[in-house]
């Protein structure tokens, strides 16, 4: 009978249920890593939340060529390095999409140091193959920590707040804020994170200057977003990789996105095909278990 | 007395920013936001300080008393002002990209920085993956109907899933047939975020918006325990 059990201990189906972790987890590092080396084509169904966030930036260029005005983009970069798998694409998806269109922007953080810094070397990256001036076409107000009330104070007025960019020019001297005298001239924000900081927008400004919002969140954010687009609160959201390669693929620029999203396709598979096994192993344990309890009544 | 103070300016602040946000503008109330905002950023900027001396005290303590762990301690404060050094020496240096110190500042940016923080959140992957395979077994209905919304969501997301069921695009136009386009995996996934986690959502965000509201009557009112910097 002893010997039985430890038979039915490595029937083929508790096998299945017991797979060594280290086994999934390099199976995990395999599929990540084979896009690096063969080319897999990733080609995306367009999520509708996507395109409105596409259509809008589309929509603020062409009506910033017909009035003649130069309506800015504020890009809120609350993301760190930590993120930086998810969020990295989206800002320079979007920072693509705002030079290819002419659109100028501000780049801005009052909730994590780091997000400027690594737009920053995102917009000159692709400033330098676009042909696009520091001052020009984009500024960088860097790192400004703000709490609610200093928060509250920025969205009344831009300038009270920050007197300088991160390069140390007087703002009020910059180009791009020409024609930026408080953030109702802000024809969008588009606050990228892996937190819930795209809420500051929404609490704080929207009420305040009836700004438009986009967001750029990591895929764990994005359903907590969900209520807030179908409020009109949220105009459109790249959620996760995912969302990153949408919008490059509808800027016909494959990229960042598009490589990781190869990745995450493979491991996505993965992910089924082991919850698969798991549950075969499960199920036909307990028929196995049905058929003996069976033999002994 | 400081209890008093406390209570008041607390009360007072409170009672100023919820009349600014529901009396109109013509009032001039919103006209002092600014000002009280700067007022804010230094107050903002002590605290900062306060966060440095607080973390200093707490691992120079650990370290003299070499309490477990003080190695970690000893490695925090290294790169602490390491980093500060280098950030300091940069700015007031106006330094170019060729200088050393950008480069030993890009260094430790670029290479250490950013490729630890990035590694350590991607180790969730692995973490994620083992569990699924753990955690979802279907013993109940319940479960099945997670496991099956979890693979739609999944399938849904990705080109290779969205592939299975992109054919019946071709129906959209179809007189009889239009509703087969609308069981497309990516399509049943908006559907499943945009309805059924758009609801869940919203009734989450109602109660803790309405938790949130208690807490903040109990801290406008002094009523939270801690308010005066007495023990919890």
């Amino acid at each position: 009978m002893a010997e039985k059990n430890e038979n039915e201990g490595n029937a083929w189906y508790n096998v299945l249920q017991r797979i060594d972790r280290r086994i999934i987890s390099l199976v995990v590092f395999l599929l990540v890593s084979i896009p690096f080396f063969v080319s897999i084509p990733v080609r995306m169904e367009i999520s509708p939340v996507v395109k409105s966030l596409y259509d809008k930036v589309e929509m603020i260029a062409e009506e910033n060529k017909r009035s003649g005005e130069e309506k800015v983009v504020l890009l809120a970069m609350a993301w760190s390095p930590s993120v930086k798998a998810e969020n990295e694409p989206q800002t320079a998806a979007m920072i693509e999409h705002l030079f290819r269109r002419g659109v100028k922007f501000i780049l801005m953080s009052h909730v994590l140091p780091e997000g400027p810094l690594m737009a920053e070397r995102i917009a000159e990256t692709t400033a330098k193959r676009l042909g696009k001036k520091y001052g020009e076409d984009w500024v960088n107000f860097g790192y400004r920590r703000m709490a609610t009330a200093d928060f509250r104070a920025f969205v009344e007025d831009i300038y009270v707040m920050i007197e300088k960019d991160f390069r140390g020019t007087p703002i009020r001297d910059v180009p791009v804020m020409k024609n930026v005298s408080s953030l109702r001239d802000v024809a969008l924000v588009f606050c990228v994170t892996g937190s819930s900081a795209h809420y500051w927008w929404i609490f704080y400004a929207q009420p305040v200057v009836r700004c438009d919002i986009g967001v750029g969140v990591t895929a764990i954010i994005g359903p907590e977003v969900r209520p807030l687009i179908d409020a009109g609160q949220v105009v459109g959201m790249m959620e996760g990789l995912s969302g990153a390669a949408q919008y490059e693929q509808l800027l016909k620029n494959p990229a960042r996105g598009t490589r990781g999203m190869a990745s995450q396709n493979l491991v996505h598979l993965w992910v089924i095909v082991a919850m698969a096994l798991g549950n075969i192993g499960y199920v036909m344990e307990r028929r196995r278990r049905k058929e003996r309890m069976k033999e002994l009544e | 007395m400081r209890r008093y103070l406390i209570m008041v300016l607390t009360f007072v602040g409170g009672l100023y920013f919820f009349l600014e946000f529901v009396l109109p503008e013509e009032t001039g109330i919103s006209d002092m936001v600014a000002e009280i905002g700067k007022v804010t950023l230094v107050i903002g900027g002590f605290a900062f300080l306060l966060g440095v001396i607080n973390l200093l005290r707490l691992h120079t303590a650990k370290i003299t008393m070499r309490r477990p762990g003080y190695h970690n301690s000893i490695a925090l404060m290294v790169a602490l002002f390491f980093m500060v050094i280098v950030h300091l020496w940069k700015y007031y240096a106006n330094a170019d990209d060729d200088d050393s110190v950008m480069r030993i500042y890009n260094l430790l940016w670029d290479r250490i920085r950013v490729p630890i923080d990035s590694t350590i959140f991607s180790l969730l992957a692995f973490y994620i993956v083992s569990a699924a395979y753990r955690s979802f077994r279907i013993k109940s209905a319940e479960a099945a109907l997670m496991m099956g919304t979890a693979v739609i969501v999944m399938l849904g997301q990705i080109p290779m899933g969205q592939k299975v069921t992109l054919w019946l695009k071709g129906y959209e136009t179809s007189p009889d047939w239009w509703w087969l386009a609308q069981v497309r995996v990516d399509t049943i996934r908006e559907w499943l975020m945009q309805v059924m986690n758009a609801a869940a959502q919203r009734g989450i965000i109602l109660g803790a918006a309405v938790g949130a509201l208690a807490l903040s009557m109990r801290i406008w009112l002094s009523l939270e325990r801690g308010s005066f910097f007495d023990r919890q």
